[in-house]
Order: C-alpha cells, then structure tokens, then sequence
C-alpha cells in the first residue's frame, strides 16, 4: 500500500472509530500513536469487539483473539499496519 | 388503593412524516452530556425522563419503571435484519440493547437512581401495567418513590412501520416518551395532582363492578384508550353517568402507548379539582383503567 494511501486509511479508520463507537470527537482529533483501548479516548472491550467487526466488515480482515486484538487495537498506526499486513502482495 | 401524588410529568410527542428527527443534539440538551452508544429508544427515554424531572434532583431511591407496547424496535429489527437478512453477526453494541432493560439503566444512570427497575412490555396496556406495578410496590412501602414511562420509537420505512402497527396508509405514526414522577400524596392530597386508582379487569361484567363502586363528581370526565372502540365507550358512560369525554386522541400521532398521554393532557387542560376516568380495552376482552385527579392548589405543568 502506497504512502498516501496509508495516510488515508488512517483517516478512514479514525472516521470508523468515531462512527462505530459513537464518541463526540473530530476523527482528526485522534493522533495516529494515540492509544485507543484505556487512553484518553476512553474506549472499552466492547467498544475494541465493535471495531474489530468493523474492521472485518470493511477490510476483510478478521482480527481473532484478545492478544491480536489488544496489539492491532494499541493505536490507529498499529490497526492500520494489521490492515496492511492482511493484504494479498 | 393509597393516592398517588403527581410530582410532575414531561413528555416528548412528535408525529413522524419522513425519516424521524436527529434526537443527539437534544439528549445532550437534556442530560447535559453526550451519551454514546444509545439509538432512538433510549434516547427518546432520555429526553422525557429528563424533561420530567426538569432540572429537579430526583431522589436516588426512586424506582424506574418503564413500558413499550414493542420494546427497542429499531436495534430489534436491525439485529434480525443483520442475522436472519444478510446472516452476519449482529454489532455488539446494538445487540445490548436489544434488551429492553437498558433504557431503565441509562435513565437511571442519568438521573442518578439506584432503586430498582422494571421493562414492562405490554401491547395493549403498556402505560397502564407499569402504572400499576409502580402503584403496587409504592403502596407496599417498597419503594419511595417511582418514575413511570412510556417509549415508542418509529423505525422507518413508514410503510414497514406502518404495517408493524397495523395502522392504515393515511395515518401518521408518532413517537412518544411519557413520564410520571410518583409519590406518596400524604398530607398534600388535595393540593396536589393524583392518580386515585389503577384497576385492570378481566372482563366488562368486572370493569361495571368496579365502576359501581366509583363516586364520580359532576366534573369527572371519561376518555378511552385507543384499543377501547367508541360504542363500548359510550355504553360505558351512559351506564356511569359521566356528561363529558375528554378527548387525548384526535389530533394526536398514532402510537401504542397512547393511554399515557392522557395524564398529562389532562392536567395541562382539566380545572382544578376535575378527575379523569380513562378506560382502555385489548382483543381479550379485558378492560384496564386509572382515575386521575387535578389538584386545586397545584401548579404542576404537563412537561
């Protein structure tokens, strides 16, 4: 995936974290190394089960297991690079 | 049965004629913060819970009591659609609430009550049933006091909803949040606005009993509910001699839970001292009712 195409999936996944977890932010709001489960934004386990079927529905990519789900939740650029690694070469 | 004393009521009716309106911006309004993760249903019980107690700090041991003639359509319909439609899995978050209880928890979470809270979902006697078992656990001193509301929530298209309700074409459908804050009316009786009885029956030969007992004032009124048909109305207030019915109805969207806004359509329009008799029906032939009356000293608004 191209460079800017890696700056707009973030911004896709932040957009897609505001929308499915319903919080009252601009998704520009959340830095890309933010933490995004137990930081500022304040997001649960139920929200993190939300992002991942978000995920799954949009990208594809099934992210399984609390181990791969606390890693590709850790920030936008972890989530991103989940997403990334999941495509076909 | 003991009086229960009206300590206000708020309410939120709209009729919906295209996709209903974005309720975000006036949840926030109401409880003075954003609350996520909530659709329609829950929403709509925010805004009429929180325009009851209109500012007012209502005590923690208040109880919550809550009915729908259908519960959360909207995260009901969406997560049968996801399952049984497109056979995914349904979004966590509206998978929570299609339990129904949940719009009991963030009321009360809200509001900050921690008595207990009861869903009661009924098709014909929503408002009623939970009016009575409000009424039940205050008369047996199990509860100090109770919030008692009503929601529904449209869920377009209009046609589907339509068809759910089994109302015709030409009809509009509405959406509706009724609420009560009860008491005991004790030494305030007759200043103060009251729910004098709550009485279900199983048939009309009970519900005649029952009227039999009733001293009705010259200025009582009657009103039907919209399962009781307009023959059974009049018969029934021929026989009880009540003069003059007092219409909720007429200019009133069309949702299950209509009994509720009798409360406070009366007492935003009765004189002072004037009672209610409402009567509603169901398919079964059973017969619910509750008599309210309008204080003479109280300056309570209809929310």
């Amino acid at each position: 995936m191209a460079r800017l195409e890696l700056k707009t999936l973030k911004q896709s996944l932040k957009a897609m974290i505001v929308k499915e977890c319903d919080k009252d932010v601009e998704p520009e709001s959340i830095r890309d190394e933010e933490l995004l489960i137990g930081g500022a934004l304040a997001l649960d386990s139920l929200d993190a089960l939300q992002i991942c079927l978000a995920v799954k529905d949009q990208y594809g990519v099934r992210i399984e297991g609390s181990v791969a789900a606390q890693r590709a939740l850790g920030s936008v650029n972890a989530l991103a690079a989940t997403i990334m690694d999941a495509q076909p070469d | 049965m003991t009086p229960l004393r009206i300590i206000s009521s708020g309410n939120y009716c709209e009729p919906v004629t295209s996709d209903p309106p974005e309720l975000k911006a006036l949840v926030k309004d109401i409880v003075g913060t954003h609350v996520r993760r909530i659709g329609r249903f829950i929403q709509l019980a925010l805004i009429g819970a929180g325009r009851c107690a209109a500012g007012e700090r209502i005590p923690p041991d208040t109880a919550v009591y809550l009915a729908s003639a259908r519960g959360d359509l909207e995260v009901t319909l969406a997560v049968f659609d996801q399952l049984f439609r497109e056979s995914q899995a349904p979004k966590p978050l509206s998978f929570i609430n299609t339990v129904s209880n949940a719009a009991c928890f963030y009321t009360a979470q809200q509001l900050q009550l921690s008595s207990r809270s009861s869903f009661v979902c009924n098709r014909y006697f929503a408002f009623e049933s939970a009016l009575q078992l409000a009424q039940l656990d205050l008369e047996r001193g199990q509860v100090k006091a109770a919030l008692v509301g009503v929601v529904d929530v449209v869920v377009p298209p209009l046609d589907r909803h339509r068809a759910h309700l089994g109302i015709a074409a030409d009809v509009t459908p509405g959406e509706a949040s009724h609420w009560l804050w009860l008491g005991d009316a004790g030494a305030t009786f007759a200043a103060s606005d009251v729910i004098l009885a709550v009485e279900q029956h199983a048939d009309y030969g009970a519900l005649m009993k029952w009227l039999g007992t009733l001293t009705l004032t010259a200025d009582t009124l009657i009103s039907g509910g919209q399962f009781l048909n307009d023959p059974d109305l009049a018969s029934i207030q021929r026989e009880i001699g009540v003069r003059e019915c007092f219409d909720y109805r007429s200019a009133r969207a069309y949702y299950d839970s209509q009994s509720s806004a009798a409360v406070g359509d009366f007492l935003g329009r009765a004189a002072a001292g004037s009672q209610l008799l409402h009567i509603n029906a169901d398919p079964r032939g059973r017969y619910s009712a509750f008599m309210v009356r309008k204080g003479r000293g109280a300056e309570n608004e209809s929310g």
